[in-house]
C-alpha cells in the first residue's frame, strides 16, 4: 500500500499527538507534562490542517498554546511540587482509579465503536474549491444562526475574567505605588529653586561674626 | 548546462521533488534573512555609534564590514556552557524554540505581487500564532537555566508577550477589516491606488499600537525588560553562551524584520511605490528611474529598513519601562485604544468614509 | 486536603558581579515576586584599610591614597584631608592656591556628576547619555592631566597650597595610525593656549551640553515615571539619616558646606545652591544637573581671577613645602629641608582636628589625631556614600527590583569611598 504525502503526514502527526498525550501523564517533572501538552496541541492543530480547518487550528495555536498554556507554565514554573508526597498514596488509590478508567473506556467505545463511528457510518465531507476560506464561513454562522449563544460565551466568559481577578487580587499595604499619570505631569520648575544665600562665616581665624547671616530664598 | 539540470530533475521521483522543492523555496527565504539579520547587527552597532558620538566596528574588513562575520565565527566556536543543575534538553532546545516561529513566520510574507512562498487565506492568524509561539523559547530558556534571574527574566517576557499579543491582534483585526481579507497579498492589493489608499491614514492610532507593541513583542528596547541589562544582568539567556546565545541573538533580530515588514505590509502599502496615482506616466518610462519608481520589492525593503532603523533609534533613545508601567500601557492604554478604534471604524465602514471604506 | 503550599518570599543576591552595582555593591534582597521587602546591603569586597595605612607613613604620602578613595572625584576627597593638615599646622595656602583648589573642585564636581548622570541613565536604560558625558569627561580629565601628569589619580593638592601652578600649555595629540594629521590638527584646536584658556572654552559649550542631557532625560515621560515618587526621603528622614550634598538638598534642605562653612574662596564666589521638593529620585537628579550648571559659574568666575592674578602656589616655608630646584643647587639649607621633608617628613602639632569639604557627593570629612609625630596617629574618614547607602532599605521597601537600579544610581555610590 502506497502512501500518499497527506497520509504520511496525517500518521506522522497522530503518532507524535499520541505520544504526546502520554507524556503528559506520564512525564514526572509537572514543567515536562505542560510542555507536552503544548506538543499535543500543535500537533493536534496540524491535524485540523490537514482536514482544512484551518482557521479552528491556528486559533487552537493562538489560544491555547499561545496564551493558555503560557500561563499554565507560568503557574507550574513558580510550584514548588514535592512529588514524594504527590506519589505517596498511589497503591492505595490504584483500585479506584482502574475502575474509573475502565468506566471511561467502555463509555469511550460504546460512543466511538466501529457499530456508531468510522468512515462507513460518516459520509466524507465533500473538499472544498480554492475560493472557499473556512474563516469566512464560521464567521457567517457564527454571528447569525449563534449570535446569541456566542454572546452569551463571550459575557460569561467576561464574568469569569472579572470574578477571577477579585479573587485574586490583594492589595498589599507595604507596596510603594505610583501613579504614572500624576508623574508625567511633574514639571521641572516646581520640583527644583534656586537658592541664593550668603556665606554665614568668615574662613579667616579672626573671623568675628559668629552666628553669620541667614540664607535668603530666592523662588 | 541547464538542460542536464532540467533531465536530472526530471529523473528524481516525484514524491521527492516536492519536499525538495519546498527546501529550496525555504533557504531562498532563509539565507537572505540570516544575511540581513547579520548586517542588521552591523547596522546597528554603527547607527548606534554615530548616535553616541563614536564609530562602531571598524577593524574587521574595509570599514568594520566583516564583523558579523567575525562574531559569527567567534560565537560558533565558542563553548556553550551548561549550567550545573539546569534541565539539559530544554536549556538546549530553547534557543531552537526561539528561532522556530520567527522563521516560519516567513513562509507567508509576499515580497511582491507573485513572490511568496504560501498564499494561504488566513496568512493574518498564521502569522499573529507562530509570533505568539516565540514566548516558549524565552520561558523555557528561563526556567531550564536554573537561575533566579534567568527565571525573573521568562516571567516578565511571558506576562508581557501576552499583554502586547492582545493588543496587537486587536490592532491586526482593524487591518482586517479595512482590507477586507486575511490574505496578506490581499491586504496589499486593496491599498493599491496612491499613498492616501495606505491603511496607515485610516488606522493611524491602530498602526502606532501595532508598531509598538511590536517593539515590546521583540522585547527591545524601551521594553527589554526581560533582558534588562541593568537590572536583571541579560535575564532569560543569562546563562547562555557561544551560538545558543547566538540563536537567540538571531531569532530575536529575524524577529524584529519580521514586524517591520508586516508593519510596511499592512499599513504602508507593502511593495507599492509612493509615486503611484499621482505622479505622471512619463516618470515611470524614464529607463532606470522608472523601474525605480514603480512598485517593485525595493519599496518593500525601504520601508522595512525605514522601521528597523525607528527600532535602533528608540534603543539609543529612551530609557527602559518598568516592569508594571510596561503592563500598564499595554492593558490599560493600548486596549482600550484599539477598542475604540474598532468602533470608529465600524461607524466609518458604515457611513463608507473616505477612499478606503468605499 | 493538604494546605496550600505557602507563598514564601525568595532572596535575590544582587551583585556583587553586576551590572548596576556600582563596582562591588552586594545587595541580598528579600523580594516578594518583583517587589523588595527587605533590601540588605553588604560591604566591605573594596576594603583597602586607607584608614590604617595612612597611621604608617608621613602625612604627604597618603595623599595619593586618597584620590583612590572615591575615585570618580579625586581631588576632593584630597582637599578634606589637606586641609585638615593645614589646620592642625596652622598654615594658610596663598591665595592663588586657594583659587586653584576651589576651581579644581568643581571641575571635580562636574566630573562626578557626568559620571553619576551618565550611569544613573545608562542604569534606567538611557545609554547613550553615558556616552555623551564621557565625551565631556574627557576635556576635564585633559585637564587633570595638564595639571599633575595624571589624568584620575593626581595628587595635585599639598598642604600649603598645590604642587604646582597652572601649566602654560595643554598636552597636545600626535599623529598616529589610527589619527590622521588633519584630526589630530583639528583636536588640537582647543589646545593651543593655556590650561586655563582650554578650560575656558569648555565653560562656553558646557551649558549647552547640559541643556543636550535635559532634553533626553528631564521632560522625557518614561523618565519620569521611572524617577519621579521613587526613594522618597522625606526632609525630616534625610537629616536623621545623616543625608548630606545632593541627597539631602534634593530632599529640600537647603545645606551646602560651601555656604554654610566656607573654605578656602567659596566666600567671595558667587552661586546659587539647587534644592528639591519632594526627595524623591527625580528631585536629585534635577539638583545634580543645575549643581553641574552652578560649577560651571564658580569655574568661571575662577578662571577670570587667576588670569588676572598671578603669584605663589605653595607656602614660602620650607618645613612644610619643598624648596624649589634650583634653590637646592646652591643652597645647603634647602638642600637639608628637602631631604628631611622626603624622608621624615614634617611633623604636625599634637591635637585632633576635623575638616570638611563640599564633597560632589556630600560631605566628606577627615578626623585628624596627631601625636606630634611626622605621622597621624588617627584618620578616620567620613564618606557620604556610607551613610547613603545604609538608608537602601528604607528608601527600597516596597519599591520594585527596576528601582533598586534607580535608587542605588541616585545615591551615587562608589565603593572606594564606602570600604575604604
Amino acid at each position: 500500500m502506497a502512501l500518499t504525502f497527506q497520509q504520511f503526514l496525517f500518521y506522522a502527526f497522530a503518532a507524535v499527538l499520541v505520544g504526546a498525550a502520554l507524556g503528559v501523564i506520564t512525564a514526572r517533572n509537572p514543567v515536562h507534562s505542560v510542555l507536552y501538552l503544548v506538543l499535543a496541541f500543535f500537533t493536534s492543530a496540524a491535524l485540523w490542517l490537514l482536514m482544512e480547518a484551518e482557521f479552528l487550528a491556528l486559533t487552537l495555536v493562538l489560544v491555547y498554546v499561545g496564551a493558555v498554556m503560557v500561563l499554565f507554565l507560568f503557574v507550574v514554573m513558580m510550584l514548588d511540587i514535592d512529588l514524594a508526597a504527590l506519589r505517596a498514596g498511589f497503591t492505595r488509590y490504584l483500585p479506584l482509579g482502574l475502575v474509573v478508567a475502565a468506566l471511561i473506556v467502555w463509555e469511550m467505545a460504546s460512543v466511538l465503536g466501529p457499530a456508531r463511528f468510522g468512515p462507513g457510518r460518516v459520509a466524507a465531507p465533500a473538499p472544498h474549491g480554492a475560493g472557499y476560506s473556512n474563516t469566512k464561513a464560521l464567521g457567517e454562522t457564527l454571528y447569525t444562526q449563534h449570535l446569541y449563544a456566542f454572546e452569551v460565551a463571550a459575557l460569561i466568559l467576561l464574568v469569569a475574567i472579572v470574578a477571577a481577578i477579585a479573587l485574586t487580587l490583594r492589595r498589599r499595604p507595604d507596596t510603594r505605588r505610583q501613579d504614572p499619570a500624576r508623574q508625567v505631569r511633574v514639571r521641572r520648575r516646581d520640583r527644583v529653586r534656586l537658592v541664593r544665600m550668603a556665606p554665614e562665616r568668615r574662613p579667616a581665624p579672626a573671623a568675628s561674626e559668629p552666628g553669620g547671616r541667614t540664607g535668603t530664598e530666592e523662588a | 548546462m541547464i538542460e542536464t539540470i532540467q533531465s536530472l530533475w526530471a529523473a528524481v521521483p516525484e514524491p521527492v521533488q516536492i519536499p525538495v522543492l519546498i527546501v529550496v523555496k525555504i533557504l531562498v527565504i532563509v539565507l537572505p534573512l540570516m544575511g540581513a539579520v547579520a548586517y542588521l547587527t552591523f547596522a546597528e552597532r554603527k547607527i548606534i555609534g554615530y548616535i553616541q558620538v563614536r564609530i562602531g566596528p571598524n577593524r574587521v574588513g574595509p570599514r568594520g564590514w566583516l564583523q558579523p562575520i567575525a562574531d559569527a565565527v567567534k560565537l560558533l566556536t565558542k563553548e556553550i556552557v551548561l549550567p550545573a543543575n539546569a534541565s539539559r534538553f530544554l536549556f538546549l532546545i530553547a534557543p531552537v524554540l526561539a528561532i522556530g516561529p520567527a522563521l516560519a513566520a516567513w513562509a507567508v510574507v509576499p515580497f511582491d505581487e507573485g513572490l511568496l512562498l504560501a498564499d494561504i487565506d488566513a496568512a493574518l492568524l498564521y502569522v499573529l500564532a507562530l509570533t505568539s509561539l516565540a514566548v516558549y523559547g524565552i520561558i523555557i530558556a528561563g526556567w531550564a537555566s536554573n537561575s533566579k534571574y534567568a527565571l525573573l527574566g521568562a516571567m516578565r517576557s511571558a506576562a508581557q508577550m501576552v499583554a502586547y499579543e492582545i493588543a496587537m491582534g486587536f490592532a491586526l483585526v482593524g487591518v482586517l477589516m479595512v482590507g477586507d481579507s486575511l490574505n496578506l497579498r490581499e491586504i496589499v492589493l486593496r491599498q493599491a491606488g496612491s499613498p492616501l489608499h495606505w491603511f496607515v491614514w485610516p488606522l493611524l492610532p491602530l498602526f502606532v499600537v501595532y508598531f509598538v507593541s511590536g517593539v515590546a513583542e521583540t522585547n527591545r528596547a524601551p521594553f527589554d525588560v526581560a533582558e534588562g541589562e541593568s537590572e536583571i544582568v541579560a535575564g532569560f539567556h543569562v546563562e547562555y553562551s557561544g551560538i545558543a546565545f547566538g540563536v537567540f541573538f538571531l531569532a530575536e533580530y529575524a524577529n524584529m524584520i519580521l514586524i517591520s515588514t508586516l508593519a510596511s505590509l499592512m499599513f504602508l502599502g507593502g511593495w507599492l511605490s509612493p509615486f503611484e496615482g499621482w505622479a505622471p506616466e512619463s516618470w515611470f518610462a524614464v529607463p532606470v528611474l522608472g523601474t525605480l519608481l514603480a512598485s517593485g520589492i525595493h519599496w518593500l525593503l525601504a520601508k522595512t529598513a525605514f522601521f528597523l532603523f525607528c527600532f535602533l533609534w528608540f534603543r539609543a533613545t529612551f530609557p527602559r519601562y518598568r516592569y508594571d508601567q510596561i503592563m500598564r500601557l499595554g492593558w490599560k492604554v493600548f486596549l482600550p485604544l484599539t477598542i475604540v478604534w474598532l468602533f470608529v471604524e465600524g461607524l466609518a465602514q458604515y457611513f463608507r468614509i473616505g477612499p478606503w471604506f468605499a | 486536603m493538604r494546605p496550600m503550599p505557602e507563598i514564601r518570599n525568595f532572596t535575590l543576591n544582587f551583585g556583587p558581579q553586576h551590572p548596576s552595582a556600582h563596582g562591588v555593591l552586594r545587595l541580598v534582597l528579600e523580594m516578594d515576586g518583583e517587589v523588595v521587602q527587605r533590601a540588605d546591603p553588604h560591604i566591605g569586597l573594596l576594603h583597602r584599610a586607607t584608614e590604617k595605612l595612612a597611621e604608617s607613613k608621613p602625612f604627604n604620602q597618603s595623599i595619593g591614597y586618597m584620590d583612590r578613595l572615591d575615585y570618580v572625584s579625586m581631588m576632593c576627597n584630597e582637599h578634606a584631608y589637606v586641609l585638615a593638615i593645614e589646620k592642625l599646622l596652622g598654615v594658610e595656602p596663598p591665595i592663588r592656591a586657594q583659587y586653584i583648589r576651589v576651581m579644581f573642585d568643581e571641575v571635580t564636581r562636574i566630573l562626578n556628576h557626568l559620571l553619576w548622570l551618565g550611569s544613573h541613565a545608562l542604569d534606567i536604560g538611557a545609554m547613550t547619555v553615558f556616552l555623551y558625558c564621557f565625551r565631556e569627561r574627557e576635556d576635564l580629565m585633559d585637564c587633570y592631566e595638564a595639571v599633575s601628569g595624571a589624568r584620575m589619580h593626581a595628587t595635585y593638592y599639598r598642604p600649603g597650597g598645590v604642587y604646582r601652578d597652572l601649566p602654560e600649555e595643554m598636552p597636545k595629540y600626535e599623529p598616529s595610525r589610527w589619527r590622521s594629521e588633519r584630526e589630530v590638527r583639528k583636536l588640537n584646536e582647543a589646545r593651543e593656549g593655556s590650561l586655563l584658556d582650554f578650560l575656558e572654552r569648555f565653560t562656553e559649550r558646557f551649558p549647552k551640553r547640559v541643556d543636550e542631557y535635559e532634553t533626553l532625560l528631564t521632560d522625557n515621560r518614561i523618565w519620569k515615571q521611572r524617577t519621579v515618587g521613587i526613594g522618597v526621603v522625606p526632609p525630616e528622614r534625610a537629616l536623621a539619616l545623616g543625608f548630606t550634598g545632593p541627597m539631602l538638598r534634593g530632599s529640600g534642605i537647603a545645606w551646602d558646606l560651601r555656604k554654610k562653612q566656607p573654605y578656602e574662596v567659596y566666600d567671595r564666589l558667587d552661586f546659587d545652591i539647587p534644592v528639591g521638593t519632594n526627595g524623591d529620585c527625580y528631585d536629585r537628579y534635577l539638583v545634580r544637573i543645575e549643581e553641574m550648571r552652578q560649577s560651571n559659574r564658580i569655574i568661571r568666575q575662577c578662571i577670570d581671577w587667576l588670569r588676572r592674578n598671578p603669584g605663589p602656589v605653595m607656602v614660602d616655608d620650607h618645613k612644610v613645602a619643598p624648596p624649589p630646584r634650583e634653590e637646592m643647587k646652591r643652597d645647603m639649607e634647602a638642600l637639608i629641608h628637602h631631604f628631611k621633608l622626603f624622608t621624615e617628613g614634617y611633623c604636625v602639632p599634637e591635637g585632633e582636628v576635623y575638616a570638611a569639604v563640599e564633597h560632589p557627593k556630600g560631605e566628606f570629612g577627615i578626623y585628624l589625631v596627631s601625636d606630634g609625630a611626622n605621622k597621624p596617629y588617627r584618620v578616620k574618614i567620613r564618606a557620604p556614600g556610607f551613610a547613603h547607602l545604609s538608608a537602601m532599605d528604607e528608601m527600597a521597601r516596597g519599591h520594585m527590583l527596576a528601582d533598586v537600579v534607580a535608587i542605588i544610581g541616585t545615591q551615587d555610590i562608589v565603593f572606594g569611598e564606602i570600604d575604604r
